[in-house]
């Protein structure tokens, strides 16, 4: 895949797997302070996805 | 215990899945991409199915149009990061498919859990789909 739809798809898919890696982890135990880092780390990955959602970038029919 | 058929071209997003899934109480298989999940429900039976639609060879459309012609009480949960088009785009063409549900990634895995939860509970029957 390359070019900017593609890359938009690439960038979803990179956050969520950002996303699915914190949550696995939080299932661990762990000390307070790195809980809340991971979930920083999910606030961030929240606001990337949005970014990513305002992206106006052009569509087309052909999708695959 | 309910199985579930996830289907994802991306291993590292098939993986963590797979084992969310697993750690949930399901019974979990996995297909790499809609080639493999097609031999996969033509196999055996799937209470859920969870597909992306994005992938190669065949994609998450002839998954759907699989489920439902082989197993069409199988609940199925569409996912998509978008590719030509918006992410809501192949959603809104999943549910048009058939799709009991969609999320665009990138989505909490408690959300997913939540959808197949609710899903499973329904009985079987006519469905409505849901709007993305």
């Amino acid at each position: 895949m390359s070019g900017g739809p593609g890359l938009r798809h690439e960038l979803n898919n990179v956050l969520a797997k950002i996303m699915g890696a914190a949550e696995l982890a939080l299932d661990q135990p762990m000390p307070d302070a790195v809980q809340d880092e991971l979930r920083r780390i999910l606030a961030f990955v929240e606001n990337g996805a949005e970014i990513v959602r305002r992206l106006d970038l052009p569509a087309s029919p052909a999708g695959t | 215990m309910a199985k579930v058929l996830v289907v994802e071209d991306d291993l590292d997003l098939l993986r963590q899945v797979a084992a969310r899934f697993a750690a949930a109480g399901y019974a979990v298989e996995t297909a790499a991409d809609g080639e493999s999940a097609v031999g996969k429900l033509r196999a055996g039976c799937f209470d859920l199915v969870v597909t992306d639609i994005v992938m190669p060879v065949r994609d998450g459309a002839e998954v759907i149009t699989t489920v439902r012609q082989r197993q069409p009480e199988a609940k199925l949960i569409a996912v998509s990061g978008g590719y030509r088009a918006k992410a809501a785009d192949f959603l809104r063409m999943a549910l048009a498919l058939g799709a009991d549900e969609a999320l665009a990634k990138p989505f909490s895995h408690d959300i997913l859990l939540e959808a197949a939860h609710r899903l499973l509970a329904r009985p079987p029957g006519p469905l409505l789909a849901e709007a993305v």
